[in-house]
């Protein structure tokens, strides 16, 4: 363990080994596995409200500043095997790229936005095919930002002083991207866990430490499970109660006319049956991330070494309920306030801070209960078997990016 | 001084136990054996990150190399203070960036100024223009049903049938109306479609929709002092009807919308400032094309012949019956100073007879009797 226990949440760590049982597993002594998380809340709720204070008084230029601080404190908090990670981005690369984007795509936008305009008002057809067009080209826009994106970071991360990199063609990701996302489409979604592998497996295997690629060994077959629990159950649930329910409008009709009583009678423990499954759902996402965050992660390959992770959903939904709680606790006190208060004088302004406020804390208590805790979780979760054969890594002679995250900032994609 | 740390070569991602000498002028990076490894000057020493108390310090020499010195706490961070000026810089500074930031950042001012002030009017204005006539038609009639729809939302008039006054007893005001818009569209370069209807609403206001559909509500009428102010209105909803603004202000609305969302970024607390800025952007371009209709129906009350310092007198005596908005919410008004369009309007205006004869004042105002 770290000299200072860590604070907040998770400071038993769930015992791992056994997932690299028959691999060289140097787990040093005193339990602490090769992967620390030595943040603290404290320093970065500073830091947080820090940002946003300058974020407001900027009119949000600040962001790109923000956003650097932010991922130093959580790259320099990750310890690997005793050392940090170190994040060399920096602010101006970040604003120069929005800067780019800014120069090239509002006057490109502009002119998309005419003759969207213009075909709107033409016919109906027109129109859905302008409406398509435009979903499909914010769609390539999204995969080309996101690929940029991880580039970006990757080549702005060193450890011990030999840098992260990501190779590999933003086309070729974009055409994988496209291609998988027309087979899920026609396959009702059934292609959903391949191409969440084959997306995964290119960036793994254009992921380097140094000169060394990194490698990844799965298939979406081991997902096809989980997948179908998470999003079919819902899915074919909601499917049998309509089924057994079947003219539910018409029931209702008859029973407020007084007319003869409806067939089906278990419509009580039918619904609410329903709901539960319904409210089940955004938890059951986060119960197949997780599960496919672990698999990802067990197939990774890097030279001989191999990974597990041990992360566990309850703890990202319990931070998840945490979060969504403390988010909708002030609104819903706020709220009533209101109601009582309304018309009083200087109500209007009053309404106009809380709301201000309440958008600059909103994001705060994100990253402060649930972004943090996934890292810190992550971190302390992840098995590597061999560490020492990270130090036989050479430094890549790879050129890097000059200019950061244009595109990724426009459409706001990427979490830390 | 010496310090033990670890050191990192910045090629191989090894960590080797060092000992850092801490001499004047350069930090002296002792291997095991007591052999310099490197020497870095004290002048390019710099921290990696502020560092946490009693957490690791990590030091790099220059912004560019990759080798680095990790001390396992930060006891030494004084001594290193006094030897090294640079040590609390962690970024390079603008040095190096500003060439790409005035560059791009010229770029961008311009591409955003140009953008404003010529891209989204210009556009804007080819487009209404391009828009067949029967395509403005087709939308007008849309917007108008919107606009009735509302009003009787906002009257709780649920009475559908009676929202616009076009019933018999209206005939004989309809055609004074009707023939009062041909006579000042008459001055128009370019003859347009006019549509002209009063609605049974108590509002003060007029209205132009895509198409050549003019709204003229009779709370207007009923506070209009004679048959000039409403040429005036009339006038000034011509010059809107004559410059196509009601498609031009909604293109632009829309391309207002998109440059906001792109330089705001990020969601959450930038959607309150981008709703503001588009706000201010949004007044802008209504303000503009008030001052142009406002221009052309003093043309047209000229040209036929009437004396458009009514409109001026009009807009006065509204204002004054609303309350002048402050010099602050100004900046988001849709509308100009009345006060200083009416200075304007007068200052071009001519002396012209009535627009209207009394019967046909009359009639027009008892056309929702």
């Amino acid at each position: 363990m770290p000299p200072t226990p860590p604070a907040g949440f998770g400071r038993r760590r769930p015992e791992v080994s056994r997932r690299l049982a028959g691999r060289p597993s140097p787990a040093p002594a005193g339990g602490a596995g090769p992967v620390e998380f030595t943040g603290r809340r404290g320093p970065l709720f500073k830091l947080l409200v820090k940002n946003a204070i300058f974020k407001l008084l900027t009119l949000w230029i600040y962001r790109f500043w923000a956003k650097t601080w932010i991922r130093r404190y959580f790259w320099n908090n990750i310890r690997i095997d005793g050392d940090p990670l170190e994040y060399t981005g920096l602010p101006s690369e970040l604003f120069i790229g929005f800067l780019i984007v800014l120069g090239i795509l509002v006057p490109l936008g502009m002119a998309y936005e005419g003759v969207r305009l213009v075909l709107e008002s033409a016919s109906d057809a027109a129109q859905s095919a302008v409406d398509i067009a435009y979903t499909l080209v914010l769609f390539v826009l999204i995969q080309v930002a996101f690929y940029r994106m991880w580039r970006y970071r990757l080549t702005r991360t060193t450890w011990r002083g030999i840098r992260f990199g990501l190779d590999g063609s933003t086309w070729r990701f974009l055409g994988l991207s496209v291609g998988w996302s027309l087979l899920s489409v026609v396959t009702l979604g059934m292609a959903y866990p391949w191409m969440r592998v084959a997306l995964m497996r290119y960036r793994i295997q254009h992921t380097r430490f140094g000169q060394t690629r990194f490698d990844f060994a799965g298939s979406g077959k081991a997902l096809f499970g989980p997948f179908l629990l998470a999003f079919g159950l819902p899915v074919v649930l909601t499917l049998a109660f309509l089924g057994a329910n079947p003219d539910l409008g018409g029931a209702a009709v008859d029973t407020v006319a007084g007319g003869a009583e409806p067939e089906f009678t278990n419509i009580e423990v039918h619904a609410p049956a329903l709901l539960l499954v319904w409210l089940a759902v955004p938890f059951l996402y986060i119960w197949y991330r997780v599960r496919e965050f672990r698999y990802m992660v067990g197939c990774t390959r890097f030279a001989e070494v191999s990974f597990a992770s041990a992360a566990r959903s309850a703890r990202i939904i319990w931070m998840s309920v945490l979060t969504v709680g403390a988010v909708i606790l002030p609104a819903f006190v706020f709220g009533v306030i209101f109601a009582l208060a309304a018309d009083g004088p200087g109500f209007g302004f009053m309404v106009t801070l809380v709301v201000v406020l309440y958008i600059i804390v909103t994001p705060i208590l994100s990253y402060l209960i649930l972004r943090y805790e996934i890292v810190a979780h992550v971190c302390r979760t992840l098995e590597i078997s061999d560490m020492a054969a990270f130090g036989r890594v050479v430094q890549s002679t790879e050129e890097v990016p000059a200019t950061g995250e244009g595109l990724a900032d426009a459409f706001d994609v990427g979490a830390i | 001084m010496d310090v033990p740390a670890t050191y990192n070569d910045g090629r191989t991602a090894l960590s080797r136990p060092v000992t850092l000498r801490i001499e004047a002028g350069a930090l002296v990076i002792l291997d095991s054996e007591g052999a310099a490894v490197d020497r870095w000057p004290a002048a390019d020493v710099h921290l990696v990150d502020r560092p946490g108390r009693g957490q690791p310090v990590r030091l790099r020499c220059g912004f560019d190399r990759d080798d680095r010195l990790t001390l396992a706490d930060d006891q030494d961070l004084d001594g290193l203070d006094r030897h090294c000026p640079g040590l609390r810089r962690t970024t390079p500074g603008w040095s190096r960036y500003w060439r790409p930031v005035l560059v791009w950042g010229a770029a961008a001012v311009v591409s955003v100024v140009l953008v404003v002030t010529v891209v989204i009017p210009r556009l804007a204005q080819e487009f209404a223009f391009a828009i067949p006539a029967a395509m403005q038609q087709r939308i007008g009639e849309q917007t108008a049903e919107q606009v009735l729809r509302l009003l009787a939302a906002i009257n709780r008039n649920e009475d559908d049938t009676n929202r616009v006054c076009a019933g018999p007893a209206g005939e004989e005001g309809q055609a004074a109306l009707d023939a009062l818009a041909a006579r000042l569209a008459g001055g128009l370069d370019e003859p347009v479609a006019l549509s002209v209807r009063v609605v049974d609403t108590g509002m003060v206001n007029a209205f132009t929709l895509p198409g050549g559909h003019i709204l003229v509500l009779r709370g207007l009428l009923d506070f209009a002092g004679n048959g000039d102010e409403v040429a005036g209105v009339l006038a000034h909803e011509i010059g809107h009807v004559a410059r196509r603004h009601p498609i031009k202000v909604a293109i632009e609305m829309a391309g207002t919308a998109l440059l906001i969302g792109l330089l705001i970024g990020d969601v959450g607390g930038g959607t309150v400032i981008a709703g503001l800025g588009q706000m201010v952007l949004t007044s802008a371009y209504t303000q503009e094309a008030e001052r142009e209709a406002d221009a052309i129906a003093t043309e047209l009350m000229n040209a036929a012949g009437y004396d458009a310092r009514h409109l001026g007198a009009f807009l006065e005596r509204v204002e004054a019956r609303e309350g002048e908005p402050s010099d602050a919410l100004a900046f988001f008004s849709t509308h100009p100073p009345s006060a200083d369009r009416a200075d304007t309007i007068r200052g071009n205006a001519r002396r012209g007879a009535p627009a209207l004869t009394d019967a046909e004042w009359t009639a027009i105002k008892a056309m929702c009797a």
